[in-house]
């Protein structure tokens, strides 16, 4: 279970969440839309650890265990992970390279024995098959000069070779075309199960076609002000975000 | 340029030229007048310079003077240094390889450590001292004539001092099949000051990888003065290396003079971890048309350590090409100082120079100085330079560990991303995975 | 494209000798003796009628100037020069005493009218035709400076109502001592350099400017400097104050008759920006630059700094520079106050047998300062063209930034471009980025244009006004048009 309890959030001395509750029981997908500026981004930074991202007031706890005081790699260690909207290059930092001391360091942090070059190899190229990601995308220097899909289907497969327990998708479907967002959202639906809890964060209701949630629950001015099943996301499609107060110039 | 008339001498200043009085008459070729004259014009060039300091504009960011407090004996007691003990001071993992193996030890070339079996026809080897004792017309002629620079006084005091070293001639396209590695250690427990100057003279169409590694581990304070003279023939392809993991209170300084006939192919590369005080000159002269070189280099360093990589390249002849990249990764409160130039001659046309500086800084009380100069006189040239200099970038640091990894390792693998792709400038495999090994190890050693 | 058509016409208008301002005035002047001592700094003080710390000061300074030496560093050759050999006051007789525009000799206001610098307010407002690159538009007050003395400043009324002192600076000296006081030399200390030290002790005239706080400057601030008469030196001064949240937007220019020996300027320009104050200063100089064979010209040596003072205070230099012999000049910006930003923005054109070196420093001292360097530099016939250039980042200036652009364009195979950048960063938090590029005008872009029907002058006028846009668009708009036809006339023979 994650327990979001009165989460409060500064950035750069604004605060941006005024006290967020959430509760995501293992086994559900939730998803939280809402307008621009609501705070959505915000929230996973905050899920996830980010620098700068100030903790005010309030908690974040994963099955008993509170995230916020953890580092971000310990979060991860602890079962979270976070696919984000704006992959970054790391230009020298070798694909494989990278994937492999990411699964290291989870599995060390897990007590299990570390991969060597050869099983990790096999196990990212059957999972990268699945999302068809071909084998030179692995053999170039990190999301460095990969298209907008493929950084997100990178996201996916790094978020499938971690195994964590709890996940957020931060706007992945921002800059998908139809057949990407679907081979995205079976990647992510192949993660669902019993013991895991997953949030996907939109602006739109068109990836919850895709991954059905649960639940639906709206963001606005750093709060959740609405919340219902999977039904409100299409409302909220028809009716916009008019009453969330949807800043123009956002 | 008489500078010490204008200011009192110091301590090392005066105990040089007293030195210089005291062993002239014993360093090899004392009895061949050239040779006397040639350390002698040096030595009186040397009293008028003095040892450069800050106010000298190429060494504004090293002040040599400040740094060398006083001058350590010239001639050092060497305990013998072992078969074995040579690449476990060193510090790299190059033993397994293959290569032709000279050895300088406490400045002393040492036939009985060095190994060139396989290279008759190929290449011969003396020693300069011998070569200076006798020698023949062909090094008369060129010795100390390649690219020579006016009021270097380290390169004055070189030839004033040069006690030993290697003469190698490469026969026209003779391809070596594996590397000449130059090494140059010291046994000795003592400070000294070592002066070493080695020349190489590369035939026309040969191909060859040199590569220098120096390492004082058991005579930590100790002062080296080396030089390298390089005529790389018409469309020769040199590869010339350097590995520099001096002792932690050492004072080095290189300078490699370097002249490359047309059509040729040189490619230099420098790894520096070791030193208190290092500063490597390369002084790179295009002969000849259509020749291209790429001069870099990686700087690792840490505590209070100050490297210097300094480059001067004169294009002479068009059509020629020039790729600098030089990477410094500083931690703690160490100084990195990469100072470049690229002097294009009218006739140069057609030259295509380009040079790159970049420093990660891990520290806030690190320094990172860059000099980055371009004095252009030939209208048909596509020049350029840059710079960068930052810390580690926060995202890149945050993505990796929202990947779990930790910090320790996610900066360790930044800092390699970033050194790697100078590294990556060494052609020779070997060479550059030793390298890469190195480096992957160094954050660690250097945080402890 | 319309003034590009302008360039070229222009071009086609300049007879063999390029330079447009080369006449001289015939006008009587006053004079101190040829020659530097105490007694010529007694005898300016005197004639500037200063109060006794002023003349305390120079004499300070010339102490200081004495024991120190030409600088040598720059990439600048000229036979040493003589500074007994030179007049350090000149000034027209009839100016010594103004007390309204009417009283103005005639003749210096037909020499203004001719370098396209109407002093007449109403005419000003007008605004007059073919007017030259200073001035001409409407609405711009100006300080016109002949030789040694201010003969004119005007809208000083208009001016005195938003609170804004603009006046001679020896003026100011009188008027507002306790302002100079405490700002000349703060900035540009006495002993800073040779000819800092030279200006301090001999400076004539220059303008001072003082904006109270929160005031926005109601008008463009200009000065207008003409050197006339021959073997003098001109040292002016120039004092900006921008107090806390004010703003001002300054423009200088200069010209000289063409004479076969070589002149003096060593100016001395100071700028301060208190808290959340904005300084931006325009430089279009057109000093006589020599003739053909590189007889004569400006040796223009000059030092220009302006301090951000205060927090988020912002400098901006503008230079375009087309004139001089030698040019040897450094506006720099020390980035004091937290979050202050500093900007180079810099065109030098040199042609003939010109020699540039220029650039700027940045010196970052508070945290989060932020500087822009953005330089172009234009080598033609015998000329030598070098951008020096200093970032430092010190211990405490966290956050700080800088980015640099560096570009040189060569035309023809006589000329050199120079770049000697200093980076030096002391905080690992400072972010540098240092770019630059030399190049010569591409036989493709040339080819392009003259198959648009181009031919060869018009096609370089237009690629280079090109390589500068990003500076010209630093220039207030007034001066913008004006000085892409300078760029075309400075450049005029220079290919073929």
């Amino acid at each position: 279970m994650l327990e979001i309890k009165n989460l409060h959030a500064k950035v750069d001395g604004d605060m941006i969440l005024r006290g967020v509750d959430l509760e995501i029981p293992q086994g559900e997908v939730h998803a939280i839309m809402g307008p621009n500026g609501s705070g959505k981004s915000t929230l996973s930074y905050v899920l996830a650890g980010k620098d700068d991202y100030e903790i005010t007031e309030g908690s974040i706890v994963w099955n008993g265990q509170d995230l916020s005081e953890l580092e971000v790699d310990e979060r991860v260690a602890a079962g979270f992970f976070l696919a984000m909207q704006y992959p970054v290059e790391i230009p020298g930092v070798g694909t494989m390279n990278f994937l492999r001391s990411a699964m290291n360091a989870v599995r060390k942090a897990r007590g299990e024995d570390e991969l060597n070059a050869a099983e990790t190899m096999r196990i990212v190229r059957e999972k990268a098959e699945a999302l068809n990601i071909p084998l030179d995308m692995l053999k170039r220097p990190l999301n460095v000069g990969f298209s907008g899909g493929e950084k997100k289907r990178m996201e996916i497969l790094q978020m499938s070779l971690l195994s964590p327990t709890l996940c957020v998708l931060d706007e992945t479907d921002s800059g998908l075309d139809i057949d990407a967002l679907r081979i995205v959202s079976d990647g992510v639906n192949a993660m669902r199960g019993p013991d895991k809890a997953i949030l996907v964060i939109t602006h739109y209701q068109r990836l919850l076609e895709y991954i059905v949630p649960d639940k639906v629950h709206v963001l606005s001015k750093g709060r959740i002000v609405r919340s219902g099943g999977k039904e409100l996301a299409l409302e909220l499609e028809k009716s916009g975000y008019a009453e969330y107060g949807e800043d123009e110039a956002a | 340029m008489n500078i010490m008339t204008d200011r009192k001498t110091t301590a090392a200043e005066d105990a040089l030229v007293e030195r210089f009085d005291g062993v002239a008459s014993s360093l090899p070729g004392a009895n061949v007048d050239w040779v006397r004259k040639m350390r002698e014009t040096a030595m009186a060039q040397f009293k008028a310079l003095g040892l450069p300091d800050r106010r000298v504009e190429q060494w504004k960011y090293s002040d040599l003077r400040a740094k060398m407090r006083e001058a350590h004996e010239t001639r050092v007691e060497s305990d013998a240094i072992s078969e074995s003990d040579i690449y476990d001071v060193l510090g790299v993992d190059l033993d397994e390889m293959l290569s032709y193996r000279l050895v300088v030890a406490d400045g002393v070339f040492d036939k009985e450590l060095s190994n060139i079996d396989g290279a008759e026809g190929k290449f011969e080897v003396t020693s300069l001292a011998e070569t200076l004792n006798d020698p023949p017309a062909w090094f008369e002629e060129k010795f100390g004539k390649v690219n020579p620079q006016k009021n270097e006084a380290v390169l004055a005091l070189n030839t004033a001092f040069m006690s030993d070293g290697v003469v190698i001639r490469v026969a026209d396209g003779a391809e070596l099949d594996r590397p000449v590695h130059l090494i140059m250690v010291t046994g000795s427990t003592k400070p000294g000051l070592v002066t070493t100057r080695n020349f190489v003279h590369v035939g026309e169409g040969a191909k060859l990888t040199l590569m220098e590694s120096f390492s004082a581990r058991r005579t930590p304070d100790m002062q080296r003065n080396c030089v390298t003279e390089m005529v790389v023939g018409d469309n020769a392809v040199v590869e010339h290396v350097k590995y520099q993991n001096e002792g932690r209170m050492a004072i080095h300084v290189a300078s490699w003079l370097t002249e490359l006939g047309q059509g040729a192919d040189y490619n230099a590369f420098e790894f520096a971890i070791g030193g208190a005080m290092a500063r490597h000159q390369n002084f790179l002269r295009f002969n000849g048309e259509h020749a291209s070189a790429a001069l870099s280099g990686a700087m690792m360093l840490w505590d209070n350590q100050h490297v210097d990589a300094t480059t001067v390249v004169n294009h002479d002849a068009p059509n020629c090409q020039s790729r600098e990249l030089f990477k410094c990764v500083l931690d703690d409160k160490s100084r990195g100082v990469v100072q470049g130039k690229v002097i294009v001659a009218k006739e140069a046309q057609k030259t295509d120079g380009h040079q790159m500086a970049r420093s990660l800084m891990l520290s806030e009380t690190a320094e990172f100085d860059s000099k980055p100069e371009l004095e252009i006189y030939a209208d048909d040239v596509l020049c350029g330079h840059g710079t960068t200099s930052g810390e580690l970038d926060e995202n890149l640091l945050f993505y990796l560990m929202a990947r779990g990894i930790p910090e320790k390792k996610a900066t360790a693998l930044l800092v390699n991303a970033f050194i790697d792709e100078a590294i990556e400038n060494v052609r020779n495999e070997t060479i550059r995975e030793a390298f890469l090994l190195r480096s992957a190890d160094w954050l660690g050693e250097a945080r402890g | 494209m319309a003034a590009v058509r302008e360039t070229i016409e222009q071009v086609k208008d300049i007879d063999v000798d390029q330079y447009k301002y080369g006449f001289s005035t015939d006008i009587e002047t006053v004079k101190a003796p040829k020659g530097l001592d105490e007694d010529i700094i007694r005898f300016i003080s005197a004639k500037k009628d200063e109060p006794e710390w002023m003349l305390e000061w120079r004499l300070d300074a010339y102490e200081r100037w004495q024991s120190m030496q030409e600088p040598e560093w720059a990439r600048v050759h000229y036979p040493k020069i003589d500074f007994q050999d030179l007049y350090y006051y000149a000034a027209p007789k009839s100016a010594e005493k103004l007390k309204s525009l009417d009283e103005v000799d005639p003749e210096l206001l037909a020499t203004y009218e001719k370098l396209g610098i109407p002093l007449s307010e109403q005419k000003m407002l007008a605004g007059v035709e073919g007017a030259g690159p200073l001035a001409g538009a409407p609405g711009v007050a100006v300080d016109a400076i002949f030789d040694s003395v201010s003969v004119v400043t005007t809208f000083k009324e208009e001016l005195a109502k938003a609170g804004v002192i603009f006046c001679p600076i020896s003026e100011a000296i009188k008027e507002h001592p306790e302002l100079v006081k405490k700002y000349l030399g703060s900035v540009v200390p006495k002993s800073d350099n040779f000819y800092s030290a030279l200006n301090s002790a001999v400076f004539s005239d220059g303008s001072f400017v003082y904006i109270p706080e929160g005031v926005r400057c109601p008008m463009e601030l200009s000065t207008y400097f003409r050197i006339n008469e021959s073997q003098t030196g001109q040292f002016e001064r120039t004092l900006i104050v921008a107090e806390k949240g004010s703003y001002v937007s300054y423009l200088e220019g200069c010209t000289a008759p063409m004479r076969d020996e070589n002149q003096l300027h060593a100016a001395v320009v100071e700028l301060v920006a208190l808290e959340d104050a904005e300084i931006k200063y325009s430089t279009v100089q057109n000093w006589y630059p020599g003739d053909a064979d590189g007889k004569g010209g400006i040796y223009n040596f000059v030092t220009k700094r302006g301090d951000c003072r205060g927090d988020n205070s912002k400098i901006s230099w503008t230079q375009v520079e087309t004139g001089s012999a030698i040019t040897w000049k450094y506006p720099s910006c020390i980035l004091r106050g937290d979050n202050s930003q500093g900007e180079f923005y810099s065109i030098a054109i040199s042609n003939g047998y010109q020699q540039v070196d220029s650039g700027t420093k940045m010196i970052h001292l508070g945290k989060n300062t932020s500087s822009r360097i953005i330089s172009k530099g234009i080598s033609a016939g015998r000329s030598n063209n070098t951008y020096r250039g200093l970032v430092s980042a010190h211990r405490k200036a966290t956050n700080s930034r800088n980015f640099t652009q560096c570009d040189s364009l060569l035309i023809g195979n006589d000329c050199g471009a120079h770049t000697v950048p200093y980076i030096e960063a002391k905080n690992s938090t400072a972010s540098f980025e240092h770019e630059a590029t030399t190049s010569k005008i591409s036989d493709d872009q040339m080819f392009y244009c003259m198959a648009r029907g181009l031919n060869e002058e018009e096609a370089v006028a237009l690629i280079v006004n090109g390589f500068v846009r990003d500076v010209l668009q630093q220039l207030p708009m007034e001066f913008m048009a004006e000085t892409q036809k300078l760029i075309g006339i400075s450049l005029e023979g220079s290919v073929g």
